[in-house]
């Protein structure tokens, strides 16, 4: 991308969202279209739950809100659970992110695998709950809701994700890019 | 000592030719080997295709094929995408079946595009009868992929393990008599008026490739009962 024009690059950057946004369009339809390629195991797979935990470490409050409102969306309508269920629940899940962030920036591996795996467990309790406002019984102490296999493969699918739209990021020059300063100290 | 140098020579250009020979054969054994897996795939496809001729034929109710074409994205609810819609007279509430049995009912519906709410979404509830007692209750999803409850059956109804639950035509919604399930649980509550029984759902979704989409009789057909 250094090769671009300044304009070009502003132009490329705001079109962050749309990337984004497709981005996570294209995981909906992997995870719908997909059941008879994939395995069976993957099928706990939560395809948004990194986004917005991505969303709510890496973006301004605004910002965030508008693409997980209309991400949460496109979800809602891929799946038979009430409309405004999932964005509820998403949203949720999106200013838990924005608050640790206050507290912890995950940016080092092992600290995003942690918070992901932190939200994913708290998405076990959250989940039921909002289903409940919806009139739907989900069971919080039911096995599968607490399946070590799905939280281990939402971990791990998670941190794939949440590393994906960090290089969406950086290829969109939503952040800079990691450039090795040296210090006055070190000369 | 000419003759044994000769005779090995012999064996080892006897042997190169043998390997040749071998490769060539496995390779031809690979190629028959598929031809005969999409033979049989022909075959399962028309076994399957045969048994679905069949049940449209039992049925007064007009059925519409449909093809599956997504599933629910989220793990935790089981719908289904279907690609019939508005464009092909469905309409919300109707009833879907498969050869196996009942699969559930429309919930959404586009032009093209249909969403089916499986048996087994905890959103969804259908009227049943055990075929051997006739006891009536409501079958619940259960946000599992093959089990789901049956609920409102009082505690002096005959229902025991291994019992068949069939669709009922109420609201004309399923051709009466079609496997919904079996039973695999009744607890008995030691309190209270009603009984605790888990279902073996008929159909795994995730296995389903073509639905029917059940259109109920028409006005004259309907008089006619």
């Amino acid at each position: 991308m250094y090769f671009l024009q300044s304009n070009q690059k502003k132009l490329v950057t705001n079109l962050n969202a749309v990337f984004l946004t497709s981005f996570v369009l294209g995981l909906i339809l992997l995870k719908s279209t997909s059941e008879g390629i994939i395995p069976s195991m993957f099928l706990g797979w939560d395809v948004l739950l990194p986004v917005a935990i991505y969303l709510g470490q890496r973006r301004h409050i605004w910002e965030g809100l508008l693409l997980l409102l209309f991400n949460g969306h496109l979800y809602s309508l891929n799946s038979s659970a009430p409309i405004g269920m999932f964005v509820v629940y998403y949203l949720i899940i999106f200013f838990i992110a924005q608050m640790v962030a206050y507290i912890l920036y995950a940016q080092t591996p092992i600290s995003v695998a942690c918070l992901i795996f932190i939200v994913t467990l708290f998405s076990r309790i959250l989940l039921p709950l909002c289903a409940q406002g919806f009139d739907q019984s989900l069971s919080i102490l039911s096995w599968e809701n607490w399946s070590v296999w799905n939280l281990i493969l939402n971990t791990v699918l998670g941190f794939i994700t949440y590393a994906l739209l960090g290089i969406l990021d950086r290829i969109t020059l939503k952040v800079p890019p990691r450039n090795l300063t040296l210090g006055d100290d070190s000369l | 000592m000419g003759q044994g140098i000769k005779k090995t020579i012999d064996h080892y250009f006897f042997l190169v030719n043998t390997k040749k020979r071998n490769e060539e054969l496995e390779g031809e054994i690979n190629i028959l080997r598929s031809k005969v897996l999409s033979q049989d795939e022909i075959l399962y496809e028309n076994k399957r295709l045969q048994d679905e001729l069949k049940l449209k034929a039992q049925e007064k109710e007009t059925l519409l094929a449909a093809r599956v074409v997504a599933h629910d994205v989220s793990p935790e609810f089981l719908g289904l995408r279907i690609d019939r819609g508005t464009k092909d007279g469905v309409e919300v509430g109707m009833g879907v079946i498969h050869t196996s049995g009942v699969v559930g009912r429309v919930q959404k519906v586009t032009p093209y595009y249909s969403d089916v709410l499986t048996l087994a979404d905890p959103s969804s509830n259908i009227d049943v009868i055990v075929q051997r007692s006739r006891a009536r209750g409501i079958l619940s999803g259960q946000s599992k992929q093959l089990s789901c409850k049956l609920k409102y059956i009082d505690r002096l109804d005959d229902v025991v393990l291994n019992d068949i639950l069939i669709s009922t035509d109420f609201g004309h919604i399923f051709p009466k008599g079609l496997f919904v399930g079996t039973v695999t649980a009744v607890i008995p509550n030691s309190n209270g008026i009603l009984q605790t029984i888990a279902v073996k759902s008929a159909i795994d979704i995730y296995r389903l490739e073509e639905v029917f989409l059940v259109f109920p009789p028409k006005q004259s057909e309907k008089t006619s009962y």
